[in-house]
């Protein structure tokens, strides 16, 4: 016979040991934009992480002397030479003509950034009180606002550090709740077959047929005012995701359907293997790729909902701070034209989406190990 | 109860299966219709042999041995399975939790060697299953499947590689052991090496018969291949729509066929040796085998059988003894069929 297993151990040995899991990677990592979008979205999750400590300001600190100040610039270059990273002190003025207030920057007293500065005092997720601060300037009237500051005069980053909280996990209770839906009517589904198919998914195609903007302005407005707004939006995508696992479910169906044709399965079962143990150990691993992939794609469709939902006034409502609430605050011409950069949570959106969908492109072709 | 004592049937016999049939409801253009897979089957597998089932593909031979094995629920019919204790019980009748206690006693090898195991599983987690289902520890499947390897012709290191790293022969072989992990006394081949090449399945063929003699297996061998089953079988059935139309000893069978279908299959096998050239005419089949579900009036076979007369459309004829054999054919006595020279 022609069997290079025959042979004894040589380099293929790794191959031939290697699970699904690690051929997945394997595919996975010569995927260069899925992989570079997965280092950027842990970057991403850590932030939001530690938001306390990488937000120079809290959130919610008001300034009523920097309002709408632009964006700072970090510099190196300063009286003829290279310095440790510094901005320039800003000085309120106020334009003669228009009346409008401006900042402009005095050359003559740069603000050295520091790293590990003690600043404003934050509970680090209500378990411990600390001051410490990724960054940040030290002087008492002057603040440092990389990405510019709101008609409030907050700190645009701090707040969209803190957004990225809410925004990347708020969601993630309702996605992961219509998955376990989905997961186990599909399955229930797809291998029983028969009356129960039958009328699971015609249950299915009702549950479609509901209108869910109207459902979600319906219970926006239904839920008490007083509630916590988080948890207020956390209670609609659980409702959502009642709505939401059917697509899933589907998918999951039309597997189970096939493969529970396959010899392997038949073969589980004539070993004597209960239901619960061929759809545990043989049928769903089949899937788990498929599902991983799925979630990563379903999981930027919740930001983006959260985004939009927030923007219309629908989803999460201030002093919470999210992406869309952010965004919320740039819904008018003004902002537009006179502080731009409070577009900027904007771009985070764009940015996290794309990787998330570059990502679950990479999961998808790296999926089936055995597929090619 | 379900199980019967040990006299119910000769001792000899391990397997009875007595009037078999599966039925299944399918959606046609204007409607339900029913496939009549299987229908009336009825033979007995003795204690050590190798029991062969031939047909073309929709014969329902792989349904048999489905049913046989308790993987479809039977629409009619009883299967008698001697346990390993000496009683009998009627498998027919359990249900799918009583079964399990006795599904080791029986085990299965299937025709494709790539979807039969779970990628997802190593060589170790795969032939381990039916014991790790029958609660043994995990020192003893490790110390089993490593047995098992080395039955079946693998080192025993493979116990952690996945199927993906083995060849279609060698993946044949992890199924043989699978099969074998519970000590099985019946085991259903189901067209086991058809997907091998030649030399590769002839392997697993003698790989197959060692077993036999080592384990002292029965085997119920379904094919196509009607060289194979005259080289493994003690005894055949060939079946034809869903039905047997001839049944008996091997040799007999090849020397001289009494149904005109086992003729025409015989006509069919390629005689590599030229000096054993057929003597006379061969017979050609002609068509194709029609469907289940809107089987022919009378003996199903007449539409393509070159003897048929107006009696053979009109009357199906029944299964009985003809010199020592069981034949479905109104003229089996009167035809002088062509076999082959073994």
């Amino acid at each position: 016979m022609t069997d290079f297993a025959d042979s004894p151990e040589t380099d293929g040995a790794e191959l031939y040991r290697a699970s699904a899991r690690q051929l997945i990677w394997w595919r996975f990592r010569k995927h260069r934009l899925a992989v570079v979008s997965l280092v950027f979205l842990v970057f991403a999750y850590l932030v939001a992480i530690f938001a306390e400590f990488i937000a120079p300001y809290q959130p919610g600190s008001i300034e009523k002397l920097q309002t709408f100040v632009q964006p700072q610039v970090v510099r190196v270059w300063h009286d003829g030479g290279f310095h440790a990273p510094f901005v320039y002190e800003l000085k309120r003025t106020r334009d003669p003509e228009t009346a409008r207030v401006r900042y402009v920057e005095d050359r003559e007293k740069p603000l050295p950034v520091r790293f590990f500065v003690r600043g404003e005092r934050y509970e680090f997720w209500g378990l411990w009180e600390s001051d410490l601060h990724l960054f940040g300037i030290e002087h008492r009237k002057q603040k440092l606002n990389l990405l510019g500051t709101d008609s409030l005069g907050r700190d645009l980053f701090s707040r969209l550090v803190y957004g990225a909280r809410v925004t990347l996990s708020a969601g993630l209770v309702g996605v992961i709740f219509a998955f376990v839906l989905g997961l186990f009517f599909g399955s229930i589904s797809g291998y029983y077959g028969g009356w129960l198919d039958a009328s699971i998914q015609r249950l299915m195609e009702f549950i479609r047929s509901i209108p869910t903007i109207p459902l979600w302005m319906g219970l926006a407005a239904a839920l008490p005012i007083e509630w916590d707004p988080l948890f207020v939006y956390v209670l609609i995508t659980l409702i959502l995701a009642l709505i939401g696992w059917t697509h899933l479910a589907r998918v999951v169906r039309g597997r189970f359907l096939s493969l529970r044709e396959e010899d392997y399965v038949m073969a589980a079962r004539l070993a004597g293997a209960s239901e619960y143990r061929i759809v545990t150990k043989h049928m769903l691993p089949a899937m788990t790729s498929y599902i991983i992939a799925a979630m990563t794609l379903a999981v930027p469709e919740m930001i983006l909902g959260e985004t939009a939902l927030s923007f219309l006034g629908l989803g999460l409502r201030p002093p919470v701070v999210s992406w869309g609430v952010l965004l919320q605050d740039a819904q008018n011409l003004r902002s537009i034209s006179l502080a731009p950069w409070l577009l900027t949570p904007g771009v985070a959106v764009v940015c996290v989406v794309l990787a998330f969908n570059f990502l679950g492109d990479g999961l998808r072709d790296a999926a089936d190990p055995y597929g090619q | 109860m379900s199980v019967l004592p040990a006299e119910a049937m000769p001792a000899e016999v391990l397997v009875r299966v007595e009037g078999l049939s599966k039925h299944f409801g399918v959606k046609t253009g204007s409607g339900q219709a029913l496939l009549r897979a299987v229908d009336d089957v009825s033979f007995d597998i003795r204690k050590g042999e190798t029991f062969g089932l031939v047909g073309e593909s929709g014969s329902g031979k792989s349904t048999v041995a489905r049913l046989m094995l308790r993987a479809y629920r039977l629409t009619a019919g009883r299967v008698l399975f001697r346990l390993s204790d000496g009683t009998v019980a009627d498998i027919s009748a359990l249900d799918d939790r009583a079964m399990r206690p006795i599904r080791r006693e029986m085990q299965m090898i299937f025709q494709d060697p790539y979807s039969s195991l779970n990628p997802r599983m190593t060589l170790r987690d795969l032939i381990g299953e039916p014991m790790s289902v029958h609660g043994a520890t995990r020192a003893e499947i490790d110390a089993r499947v490593a047995e098992l390897l080395a039955c079946v012709g693998l080192r025993p290191e493979y116990a952690g590689r996945y199927p993906h790293a083995f060849s279609g022969g060698q993946r044949q072989r992890i199924g043989i052991a699978r099969a074998l992990a519970l000590s099985p006394a019946l085991i259903a081949a189901d067209e086991a090496v058809s997907a091998l090449d030649v030399s590769v399945a002839a392997q697993n063929i003698n790989l197959l018969q060692d077993l036999q003699e080592q384990f002292d297996l029965t085997y119920l061998f379904i094919t196509h291949d009607l060289g194979m089953v005259e080289h493994i079988s003690n005894r055949i059935a060939v079946m034809y729509l869903g039905r047997i139309v001839e049944l008996g000893e091997t040799e007999e069978i090849f020397a001289r066929p009494m149904h005109p279908y086992t003729e025409a299959l015989l006509g069919a096998v390629p005689q590599p040796d030229p000096r054993k050239r057929r003597s006379g005419r061969r017979q050609v089949l002609k068509g194709e085998v029609p469907s289940a579900v809107n089987p022919p009036s009378g003996c199903a076979f007449h539409p393509r059988c070159p003897y048929a007369t107006e009696r053979c459309a009109a009357e199906l004829p029944a299964l009985r003894e003809v010199g020592g054999r069981q034949v479905r054919c109104h003229f089996a006595e009167e035809l002088a069929l062509q076999g082959v020279e073994a």
